[in-house]
């Protein structure tokens, strides 16, 4: 009796498991839907194709890969994944979006095979989905015209520029090259050094005589007079020397004038001599005596005169530098 | 040789007056070491009757210098050292009630003296420094009823520190213009601050001697005044400070959108004030070019505003200077 009373609670035990187990694994399922934005669409026309998988938050799914070439279905091209979307639906449950574009390129009817999702060792396969390829209705009363060539997008100043600075810089460079070789054969120096119109001393020493021809001391303007000697004298230098003497004070020339190796110290004394007896008169109502108004013009004459020489004889090498050079080149044509 | 016109009296006369000018900077070398510019600029503002703003970090013997200063003419000397909480009854003084005499006294205040160290003017508020500006510009001092004139010579050496300046009052543009010369002190030379250290570590300060009496400088000013400026130079002057206020009109019209405002009237006249006394210390009866050049950019340095396009761009006052300078032609 007692032994009837077990194996009946065992009974019950069992049955009781069972109905449990199964329960669980009804609350464990995994579900797969498969929709199309559209069950119908021109040829070519991109469509989405959306796949819902619910499943339970304790369990893992796995979904195949998506590719054209995995399909039996050889018409239909998938031509872009989106990533997963997952979202939770309720306290268990998960929901996996995916997104598919796809699209066809000859017109007919077909169907997207199920999609297998792997759960456990089990597979769970979603409907297939039927859909139809419409193809363009053609006008066949209308004449038959050429095949349009596709659309160009308008050209941007970014998408050209580096072109158009590449080509300019490379005729600049072209050009530089020629211009050099040019000078090579024609062995004439590359950067030739600016020369003002009228040599510095030309321009001084007409100045000079114009002064000279005012009589500005005479008219007692000694003032003007020594003021128009400096003036010269400092456009002599800035021209000369290429020292800026305008904005400059007569020390500050002569500081200049010694920081260019100005090598001839008499020369330099007798400058030093007119600016500062210019100063005096400029600034100090110094009045001169006529001897040396007249001394100092002939001083600054002399001055511009033996600084031009120094110039001159630099020329005079050159010119018979290039005179040899020449002479030598028509001996060895001649030869 | 030369026949010579009054300047040539005028050049002899400051040669025998201004002759002190070589002692007081032998006492003054005595005692400070290096530092020409700061003596030439005390000495600027003492024959000039001006004002000097001195900018420098601490220990630069700015203190020191124009305590020298006072000890070398014999004069009175008093350093205020400017506080947050300093009043203006702290500076010139204010009415006390003796109870002695049953009534009130005037207590004059440290102001009243010949050399004056307003110590970091900045760290006091406005009414103070309005107080010791109103002081130079009017040299005197109203306490009650009663107006006082300030002794003479009244010379004004004021400092501030370009570090620092949180928790400063910056003096305001009008109140800058007060001072004739804004000096800024740079450190000594490697030697001279090698004499410096050898001074004090042996504790062997050697002591400036008075060689002079206040009346030998207010003659002196009087000097100086005299000092033949020509029309070239005026010229010169107005060119330069013109050139602040419409650099357009000299070739610099990149400092157009850089100068907020240039230099005042009274930049002009301080400018040739101070270009004569720097004639006088090199002993000479006229001014040059080189003098104006030599003091300009003491006057000029804080009479011109700039633009905050100039501070974005590192352009100071100086570098405007030297630029004009370098455009204006010397004549």
């Amino acid at each position: 009796m007692v032994q009837l009373k077990v194996y009946r609670l065992y009974i019950i035990s069992l049955f009781i498991c069972v109905l449990c187990y199964g329960g669980a694994i009804k609350a464990q399922t995994v579900s797969v839907d498969v929709k199309l934005d559209t069950t119908e669409f021109l040829i070519g026309e991109q469509v989405g194709l959306e796949i819902h998988v619910m499943q339970p938050k304790n369990v893992s799914v796995g979904l195949p890969i998506f590719k054209t070439e995995e399909l039996d279905q050889k018409d239909i091209e998938i031509i872009e994944e989106l990533t997963n979307d997952t979202s939770l639906v309720d306290d268990k449950n998960w929901l996996i979006k995916k997104r598919l574009i796809i699209t066809s390129f000859n017109a007919g009817r077909y169907i997207f095979p199920p999609i297998p999702v792997l759960y456990y060792s089990d597979t769970i396969k979603s409907e297939p989905v039927l859909f139809t390829v419409n193809s363009i209705d053609i006008d066949t009363t209308q004449a038959i015209k050429d095949i349009k060539m596709p659309y160009s997008a308008p050209v941007s100043f970014a998408e050209v520029m580096p072109w158009v600075g590449g080509s300019v810089g490379l005729v600049l460079i072209i050009l530089v090259l020629i211009y050099i070789i040019r000078k090579i054969i024609k062995k004439e120096p590359i950067i030739k050094r600016n020369k003002p119109k009228e040599p510095a001393h030309i321009i001084a020493l007409r100045d000079l005589e114009k002064l000279k021809a005012n009589k500005l001391w005479q008219k007692d303007r000694i003032k003007g007079y020594y003021t128009e000697l400096t003036d010269i004298l400092r456009m002599y230098l800035w021209n000369r020397y290429s020292i800026k003497t305008l904005e400059r004070t007569s020390d500050e020339i002569l500081n200049s004038l010694k920081k260019s190796e100005f090598e001839n110290e008499d020369l330099f004394l007798i400058l030093r001599d007119i600016l500062k007896t210019s100063d005096l008169v400029k600034f100090a109502k110094f009045k001169p005596l006529a001897n040396e108004n007249e001394k100092y013009l002939k001083e600054s004459f002399d001055f511009v005169e033996k600084t031009k020489l120094i110039e001159e004889v630099l020329e005079q090498k050159d010119d018979i530098a290039s005179s040899k050079e020449k002479e030598v080149e028509e001996n060895i044509e001649n030869n | 040789m030369n026949e010579v016109v009054d300047i040539k009296e005028l050049n002899d006369r400051i040669e025998k007056e201004s002759s002190f000018v070589d002692m007081i900077k032998m006492e003054m070398g005595k005692v400070i070491v290096g530092q020409k510019h700061l003596v030439d600029s005390l000495l600027i503002g003492l024959l000039s009757d001006g004002h000097i703003l001195l900018e420098g970090v601490p220990g630069l013997a700015k203190t020191l210098a124009i305590n020298t200063l006072s000890k070398i003419v014999d004069a009175d000397f008093s350093r205020i050292q400017f506080t947050p909480d300093l009043l203006p009854a702290d500076l010139i003084g204010t009415m006390i009630y003796s109870q002695k005499k049953e009534e009130f006294q005037v207590k004059k205040g440290p102001v009243f003296t010949n050399f004056v160290l307003a110590d970091e003017i900045n760290r006091s508020p406005a009414k103070v420094q309005s107080a010791l500006l109103e002081s130079m510009q009017e040299r005197q001092v109203t306490i009650g009823e009663e107006t006082y004139q300030l002794p003479q010579p009244f010379l004004v050496m004021a400092t501030q520190n370009p570090i620092e300046q949180e928790g400063t009052y910056p003096l305001p543009e009008a109140q800058v213009d007060r001072f004739m010369l804004k000096v800024v002190v740079d450190y000594p030379k490697l030697e001279e601050e090698k004499m410096i250290v050898r001074h004090n570590v042996a504790k062997s300060f050697p002591k400036a001697t008075a060689i002079l009496k206040p009346e030998n400088i207010i003659n002196a000013r009087n000097v100086v005044k005299d000092v033949y400026i020509d029309e070239k130079i005026e010229q010169y002057i107005l060119d330069i400070v013109f050139a602040t206020r419409f650099p357009e009109k000299y070739g610099l019209e990149k400092f157009a959108s850089m100068i907020n405002y240039g230099g005042s009237p009274r930049a002009s006249i301080n400018l040739a004030m101070a270009s004569k006394a720097y004639a006088f210390i090199k002993r000479r009866g006229y001014v040059i070019p080189e003098d104006v050049r030599a003091v300009c950019h003491d006057v000029l340095r804080h009479r011109i505003g700039l633009s905050y396009e100039a501070e974005a761009e590192n352009i100071t006052s100086e570098d405007i200077i030297t630029e004009i300078l370098n455009t204006v032609e010397v004549p």
